[in-house]
């Protein structure tokens, strides 16, 4: 039963599915290349020192074939993947149009050895967990070696090549109607934005750094998403040297709402260690306590939970965080002090888990946070969750969109015909709110003439979401467990 | 050639601010020089000929580009019949148009000139000037200014209605600045073209540019542009996102090669099972805890057993045990049956199963002297050690790293070449490829390896030996005993005291 917080209570310990395969810490990029694989063998080195690998189903993940990547990326980009090594750079090197960002020219994605097989590993391991997922043969799905984010359809970025979390969430998409992806990666999560820029069935919501040049220069809060995805694209973005608390402070109201507003049916974080103090390429200031409590407050709204890797460059740290979270997706305890495991000497001098955040000034002040929650509340309104009669504003909203016109008319009686030149009128807000084909997030065939169904309690309406869709649902008030609507505290109130 | 001179002179002006950008290069910049495709360049080169009279009456009748490339010949013969000839009329469009221009550009001597003088004098351009220029009539403006001229001859802008709907409502507070934030966005979305060749190299010039420009004229995040601004929500716009940075703005593209659709969701659960066959189980947690721990303590124990290794007395009381993958593998294989899982690991034991295979010392040796010429290039490194793969190479590499053997081997590097460590670096890093990287942390020189020989420099205690029972422990204390010093097994006395001597030659491990 959702208390007022919208997360239900704290189950007993889940399932957790974790994937690994042993030679992806065996992939090297480059010379100088920040990202190394070798950080994955290291978590999964201190996971088992702990003592965690024992409570996990443990899997060794398929390669992905060629045939599950091009769901997403372009056949050319893939079969260009296979065919490149590292020593046909030159010839790639001459045609630079067609080499999709990989390569000699390209020094952020080169063209290493075996990067077809990690590409593999790494998204094998995402599409394994998403399988299992569906299959609720787990609640939580780990596999630390993807999250590569930045790829795009067909183009190579930010060292990802193959965008495993697309075609996990591709893959989520069959079984569910609402899949929410979440970034707190210190880089904007374009990949994923953009893939699904277009469509309501994933939310795509990052928290990043942003100034209009550090990389990759997307992720600004004016980007909502365009067509049928408008509104379904949240971007925070922040500054440097955010501490936790700073952090806390704008990702738990954010995703509260995000969550309350689109009730997702499946989750998928990407837990990107770049946004941890002292890292090589990141400019944040989080401790992995900090860090690992967003996979923690993720974890407590209790849907199928897909837990990625992704960015992290200074790779003792990267090791630790990740184990941490392990541990929190398994509710366990473990100790600061780090048991003796296979590169042990990595983590002198102070052999501890936990890394803390350091003296760096923190540039996001409280009223610069609030100004961007402010902002991403005013989109996030603009949800399918019609504006309610009982709605009055929280104490500290400034806004003026309140469109009186529109609150009129969804509150009018909706067995009452509402006249063609009033109706001609709001069509256009219509358009946004309602849901006409067949596979969209409310998945319901709704009578042109009537009004929108009106949430008379402040709670939202969804129409059936059951797994497999429903056609011609009458718009009845039900919430998304099935559970009959209840009275309750109002949506817009902020605790 | 002339007409190469002018593509880079126009290059210059437009492509010049990309050093600036210190991020993540995600562009080709080798892509924009080797190439002769780009567009932006020679449409500066046709834009710059309108300025100049001499070109218009040289526009060729025959717009066909194959001709006027294979046969140049013809353009002269055109000159005298473009006087008489009344058909056809030469547009913008066609102006416009690559290869016959250029064409044009050989044949007429002093296009040249004027185009430079052209791109010369809008270099000088006072600020305000050029502000005026491209803001003045903003995307429509077509006569005079280059810029917008030479937009990319692609009509079709895909995300033209989603752009605008991308715009909040304070952009409608006209803006100068926001009129050429306009322009250079639809620059960028314009540019994107589904073969994946990257025009963003144009727009980021572009931001670039902008960003100059307004540093120059003393714009910064708290002055926000704010007496520019119009309604009161653009105010509540420049808190936070600072009028350059709207014009920094990179739009999502938007396209067929760029989105995806998502699938219905219909799957059923039989068909996706029957896709679950490749996952292989490794290990799922059916014992109660205290089970497993008992299993694998009383494997431990029987692999010391084996290896002939005493077990010290506070091990043997220890509570909780690091997880071993092939133990609890073995256990999973019986069904959980423990006693035959015990069995199986004593009939599968192999002394050496934590070290792949130790390496031996010439091994290591062949590898070092390797390292030491070509550092991290392991294929290079790995034709040297031709009995271990270029896997096996890498994960030596960073046990190596942290094992006794290093420091000594740093102290080598040092006496052979007479500098120190990081020149070395510096050296085969200048030698292998002069390329200035892109990302920010790499300008600082090798920061890892500063940040080891830093850490390596604090004396350290002897590697504290957990009292926990594990593998590691019984291999690491196996191989203490057979007396062959090999990578894993560095005594702390050798290590501390190579740590201080200079002249240390290979040590005696």
């Amino acid at each position: 039963m959702p208390n007022s917080k919208g997360a239900v209570r704290d189950d007993s310990r889940k399932t957790v599915s974790y994937f690994y395969d042993a030679a992806i810490g065996n992939f090297y990029y480059g010379i100088h290349h920040p990202m190394k694989p070798h950080r994955i063998r290291l978590t999964h080195s201190l996971i088992l020192a702990y003592g965690l690998y024992r409570q996990m189903n443990v899997y060794r993940p398929r390669t992905a074939s060629s045939l599950e990547m091009t769901r997403f990326h372009a056949h050319d980009y893939i079969s260009f993947l296979k065919r490149v090594q590292a020593d046909n750079e030159k010839f790639i090197g001459k045609v630079p149009s067609r080499n999709f960002n990989v390569g000699y020219s390209a020094e952020d994605c080169p063209a290493f050895e075996g990067l077809y097989k990690f590409c593999q590993l790494s998204t094998g391991g995402s599409i394994s967990g998403a399988l299992q997922l569906n299959t609720k043969m787990a609640d939580i799905a780990i596999n630390w070696a993807g999250g590569l984010h930045h790829a795009k359809k067909a183009e190579a970025s930010g060292f990802c090549y193959v965008n495993d979390i697309v075609l996990a969430i591709l893959e989520l998409l069959k079984h569910h109607q609402r899949v929410l992806y979440v970034d707190i990666d210190v880089h904007h999560g374009d990949g994923v934005e953009e893939a699904f820029f277009t469509t309501d069935r994933v939310m795509t919501v990052s928290f990043h750094k942003y100034n209009g040049t550090f990389f990759p220069g997307t992720g600004h809060m004016n980007d909502i998403g365009v067509d049928r995805g408008k509104y379904y694209s949240v971007n925070v973005p922040l500054h440097d040297g955010i501490d936790d608390a700073s952090y806390a402070l704008i990702f738990e109201p954010v995703m509260e709402k995000v969550v309350q507003f689109y009730d997702p049916q499946a989750i998928v974080l990407q837990c990107g260690a770049d946004s941890l103090a002292g890292d090589r390429l990141g400019c944040f200031n989080l401790s992995t306590v900090g860090h690992g409590k967003c996979v923690a407050y993720m974890k407590r709204f209790n849907r199928p939970l897909l837990l990625l890797g992704g960015g992290g460059y200074t790779i003792r740290n990267v090791a630790r965080c990740w184990t941490n979270e392990t541990a929190v997706a398994l509710d366990a305890e473990i100790s600061d002090s780090l048991p003796y495991s296979d590169y042990f000497e990595y983590y002198s001098p102070d052999y501890e888990l936990h890394v803390r955040g350091s003296n760096q000034t923190n540039q996001n002040s409280p009223e610069y946070l609030e100004g961007v929650k402010h902002r991403v509340f005013e989109n996030l309104r603009h949800l399918p969750f019609c504006p309610s009669v009982q709605f009055h504003p929280a104490p500290d909203d400034s806004y003026d969109m309140i469109d009186e016109y529109g609150i009129a008319i969804d509150t009018a009686d909706p067995d009452i015909r509402i006249p063609k030149p009033v109706k001609d009128r709001i069509r256009e807000s219509l358009v946004d709110i309602l849901d006409r084909e067949e596979g969209g997030a409310l998945s319901c065939n709704r009578n042109r003439d009537v009004a929108p169904p009106i949430c008379r309690n402040g709670l939202p309406v969804s129409s059936v979401r059951q797994a497999g869709g429903s056609k011609n649902v009458a718009p009845h008030l039900t919430l998304a467990n099935g559970q009959p609507v209840a009275a309750s505290k109002d949506p817009y109130a902020f605790d | 050639m002339a007409e190469e001179e002018s593509l880079t002179a126009g290059k210059d002006l437009f492509v010049g601010g990309h050093e600036n950008n210190p991020s993540h290069s995600e562009f080709n910049f080798s892509a924009m020089e080797s190439v002769a495709e780009p567009t932006m360049a020679t449409g500066i080169v046709a834009a710059s000929k309108l300025a100049s009279e001499t070109s218009l009456r040289n526009l060729p009748t025959a717009m066909t580009n194959d001709e006027t490339l294979h046969e140049p010949e013809k353009l002269p013969q055109q000159q005298g019949e473009d006087a008489s000839d009344q058909a056809y009329q030469p547009t913008l469009e066609d102006a416009l148009d690559d290869e016959a221009t250029m064409e044009d550009e050989e044949t007429n001597g002093d296009a040249d000139d004027g185009e430079l003088d052209e791109l010369e004098r809008l270099g000088e351009l006072p600020l305000e000037e050029l502000l005026r220029m491209y803001g003045g009539g903003g995307a429509a403006a077509v006569s005079t200014s280059v810029l917008p001229l030479a937009r990319p001859d692609s009509a079709e802008n895909v995300a033209g209605p989603s752009r605008s709907q991308n715009r909040t409502n304070d952009e409608s507070a006209p803006l100068d600045s926001s009129k050429i934030s306009n322009d250079e966005e639809d620059w960028t979305t314009s540019s994107e073209d589904e073969d994946g060749f990257t025009h963003g190299s144009a727009s980021d010039a572009e931001r670039a540019e902008l960003m100059k420009f307004l540093a120059r004229i003393g714009h910064d995040k708290t002055a926000g542009g704010g007496e520019d601004s119009g309604g009161g929500s653009s105010s509540d716009d420049d808190e936070f996102i600072p009028v350059h940075l709207m014009m920094l703005k990179r739009e999502v593209p938007i396209g067929p090669n760029r989105q995806v659709e998502p699938p219905t969701c219909d799957a059923h659960y039989e068909e996706v099972a029957a896709e679950l066959t490749d996952e292989v189980l490794q290990w799922a947690p059916r014992l109660p805890e205290a089970d497993v721990i008992d299993y694998l303590k009383a494997a431990y124990i029987q692999e010391r057993e084996l290896l002939k290794k005493e077990i010290p007395s506070d091990q043997l009381a220890q509570t909780d045990v690091a997880d071993d993958e092939e133990f609890l593998k073995e256990l999973l294989d019986c069904n959980y049956e423990k006693e035959e899982a015990l069995r199986r690991c004593r009939r599968n034991f192999r002394p050496g199963r934590y070290e792949s295979s130790k390496w031996s010392e010439k091994e290591c040796e062949d590898f070092e002297s390797a390292i030491m010429e070509n550092w991290k290039r392991f294929n290079i490194v790995q034709a040297a050690v031709p009995t271990r793969t270029v896997k096996e190479v890498v994960e030596f590499y960073y046990r190596w790293k942290k094992s006794g053997r290093y420091e000594p081997f740093i102290a080598r590097v040092r006496v052979s070449d007479g500098k120190t460590h990081h020149n070395l670096e510096e050296k085969v890093k200048l030698r292998l490829n002069g390329k200035k990287r892109p990302l920010d942390a790499m300008d600082s020189v090798a920061e890892d390896q500063l940040a080891d020989s830093e850490k390596e420099k604090v004396p350290i205690e002897p590697r504290p030996k957990s009292a926990r029972l594990d593998s590691i422990n019984s291999a690491a204390s196996s191989s203490g005993s057979s007396g062959s010093a090999h990578v894993l097994d560095e005594s702390p006395a050798v290590t501390q005291q190579d740590r201080f001597l200079a002249e240390a030659g290979p040590s005696g491990s």
